[in-house]
């Protein structure tokens, strides 16, 4: 064991305090769910849900609460928490409070009394935030596998579901292949360097030559592990049936959450592990200095190609899509693209933009999936595009909101993903990715045709048939409305998000 | 390639040995084959039958929470080898091995009371 890290019970609780609450808290439910008896299985599964949404909020505000600027921001070489981590386990925080007030009201209608959901979602909550914090290449592998199998039960949740079922044997199946690669990459760069910390590996390749093909060949499996959890164009395939016959709002929180933390490990490996370069010159210049590392010349050709493919591929297949969820899962390939957009420009104004964009993009998607559960009453009974015609009339409300979350999708002002689209668009420009901008803003106006489809049903076409919804409970409307202010808001004011995320962007130099 | 021609001697090696062996096996043993013995796994669910078929669950449950104490034996084996180092940390060490056990220790109550090593 490396003794050069301490072991100190006040730093664990200051640097991981997140993930202690959330496993504590996991391990409490654990027990709460066994014990609790309830008076009937509805105040049982509340009671429950409630539980776990408050131990998420605790965890929040152990994030929120502390100005991330201290000088130790690493613990035992495992985990870090600077700003760049604190504002990602704060979205996937966001992302699962979110997500487990509505289960509540998607498990009644769905008549679904097994808690064990909760658990679950308790655990992959504190897989991802762990996964978000580490800075090790094994944890990373590790807490990835914590976040993977939570999810995997949930995709299955509907085990009567023939395509819950499909979905989560597929993501299994896809998942385990995508991790492999990771750990591959991982055992690469071990054997040429030695080293599974990324400080430590990015130290050892200043010194050797880093275009040595072992190096090169470990990055690109890295790349691809976490390409696969983002889901972005070659490894996508997955994506679309697993979406699909996920619960509504686990596909909610598996297309944020998920897509989040990836996005986050993503930058944070390429910024940290294979900036050799930087490393050698040290902090100021890694502010200075607009490219994420020399190697950028090896592996920024090939996002580019990746990057259009998944805008492309994304929105044009999007396009013909008949299901809203199947189509939000091809939206969600596309804002990848986007998203892969703001990395591949890795100057401050990218990094700054992914991050406000992942951040708008889990209000806005998570709000949608929480609209498309109540719409639809029962899993599978209304969520193709004839189901929703006319809906606008009937049910105002919801089709405002889901109609102000798509149009945030589609990127039209003033809502934030807007706001997102132009920082991550015009950093793109700005590093002279002129012409994949281009294209890339070419394929958004593709999917303003298909989100506005959406709209277009729900208010200028009769119904064909009777869609009856059960009643909206008020925690899930809260929590929708607060999305939608938070949309608009973010439309009308993004300078306090765009400073925290810049701030957060900066330290990622603070991992050293 | 520094360091890696151990590797891939070892590879190698093992490689030699098992072929060694699957030889001497072959030249030496008695070859007596039944239906039984020559399928791939000797316990376990059988390897080919129709896949819409009722099979027990219960075997499976066991499988996983016997992966469960098997990676603990792993994971705790290296904590013996270097246990000089880690004596050094204090409670430190201690902690972070009660802190897996706990962990592993709850998973195992939640079994048992969701009643998953019972038998009917």
């Amino acid at each position: 064991m490396d003794l050069q890290y301490s072991f100190s019970l006040a730093k664990l609780w200051s640097i991981c305090g997140a993930q202690v609450i959330m496993l504590l808290s996991g391990l409490v439910l654990l027990f709460v769910e066994i014990f609790y008896k309830g008076k009937s299985p509805e105040r049982r599964l509340s009671t429950i849900g409630w539980l776990t949404t408050i131990a998420m909020a605790l965890a929040l505000g152990h994030v929120c609460n502390k100005e991330w600027n201290l000088d130790e921001v690493v613990f035992m070489g495992a985990f870090s928490m600077e700003k760049f981590s604190a504002f990602l386990v704060a979205v996937v925080l966001m992302a699962g409070i979110m997500a487990s007030i509505l289960s509540i009201g998607y498990l009644k209608n769905n008549k679904i009394y097994r808690t064990e959901y909760f658990l679950l979602l308790a655990f992959a909550v504190y897989g991802t935030i762990a996964f978000v914090q580490a800075v090790d290449l094994l944890m990373i592998f590790i807490t990835l596998e914590i976040m993977s199998l939570g999810i995997y039960c949930l995709a299955a949740f509907l085990r009567d579901d023939r395509l819950s079922l499909e979905g989560s044997l597929k993501y299994f199946l896809i998942g385990s292949f995508g991790s492999a690669f990771l750990l591959f990459g991982i055992v690469l760069i071990y054997g040429f360097t030695g080293e599974i910390n990324l400080t430590k590996i990015s130290s050892v390749l200043a010194r050797a030559p880093f275009q040595h093909p072992m190096v090169l060949v470990a990055l690109a499996m890295i790349m691809v592990g976490l390409m696969f959890k983002i889901s972005m164009v070659p490894f996508h395939m997955w994506a679309p049936d697993v979406y699909e016959g996920s619960p509504s709002v686990v596909t909610g929180f598996m297309a944020t959450a998920v897509k989040a933390a990836a996005i986050g490990v993503f930058i944070k490996v390429m910024a940290v592990g294979f900036g050799p370069v930087l490393s050698l010159s040290g902090q100021p210049e890694f502010y200075a200095n607009a490219l994420l590392g020399a190697l950028g010349a090896y592996w920024k050709p090939i996002l580019w190609w990746i990057s259009l493919l998944t805008m492309f591929f994304g929105n044009l297949i999007a396009v013909n899509q008949r299901n809203v969820k199947r189509m939000l899962a091809y939206s969600s390939i596309a804002h990848a693209g986007y998203m892969t957009l703001g990395i591949l420009a890795s100057n401050d104004m990218g990094r700054m933009g992914v991050l406000f964009y992942l951040f708008a993009y889990t209000i806005m998607n998570i709000g949608a999936f929480g609209v498309i559960y109540c719409l639809d009453g029962q899993e599978r009974h209304a969520q193709t595009l004839e189901d929703y015609r006319g809906l606008g009339y009937k049910y105002p409300g919801l089709s405002f909101l889901i109609s102000l979350f798509l149009v945030a999708m589609a990127g039209l002002p003033p809502t934030a993903g807007f706001i997102g689209k132009f920082y991550v668009f015009a950093a793109a420009i700005r590093s002279g990715y002129l012409l994949l901008a281009a294209l890339g803003i070419l394929t958004s106006v593709i999917g303003a045709y298909y989100y506005l489809r959406v709209v277009y049903m729900l208010y200028m076409k009769d119904p064909v048939r009777e869609i009856s919804i059960p009643g909206v409970s008020v925690s899930t409307a809260v929590i929708l409305i607060a999305a939608a202010l938070a949309v608009i808001y973010l439309g009308i004011l993004p300078q306090g998000l765009t400073d925290v995320a810049d701030a957060a962007q900066k330290t990622l130099s603070l991992v050293f | 390639m520094s360091g890696f021609e151990t590797i891939v001697m070892y590879l190698g090696m093992s490689l030699l040995a098992i072929l060694g062996m699957l030889l001497i096996s072959h030249l030496l043993g008695p070859f007596r084959p039944k239906p039984r013995k020559a399928t791939t796994y000797e316990c376990g669910v059988p390897l080919l039958d129709p896949s819409a078929k009722r099979y027990s669950v219960k075997y499976f449950l066991v499988g996983v929470l016997f992966l469960v104490f098997d990676l603990e034996t792993v994971l705790i084996y290296p904590i013996a080898a270097k246990f000089k180092d880690l004596a050094q940390l204090g409670w430190g060490g201690f902690l972070e091995i009660f802190v897996f056990v706990a962990v592993l220790l709850a998973g195992l109550l939640y079994a048992i009371e969701k009643r998953a090593i019972d038998w009917d």
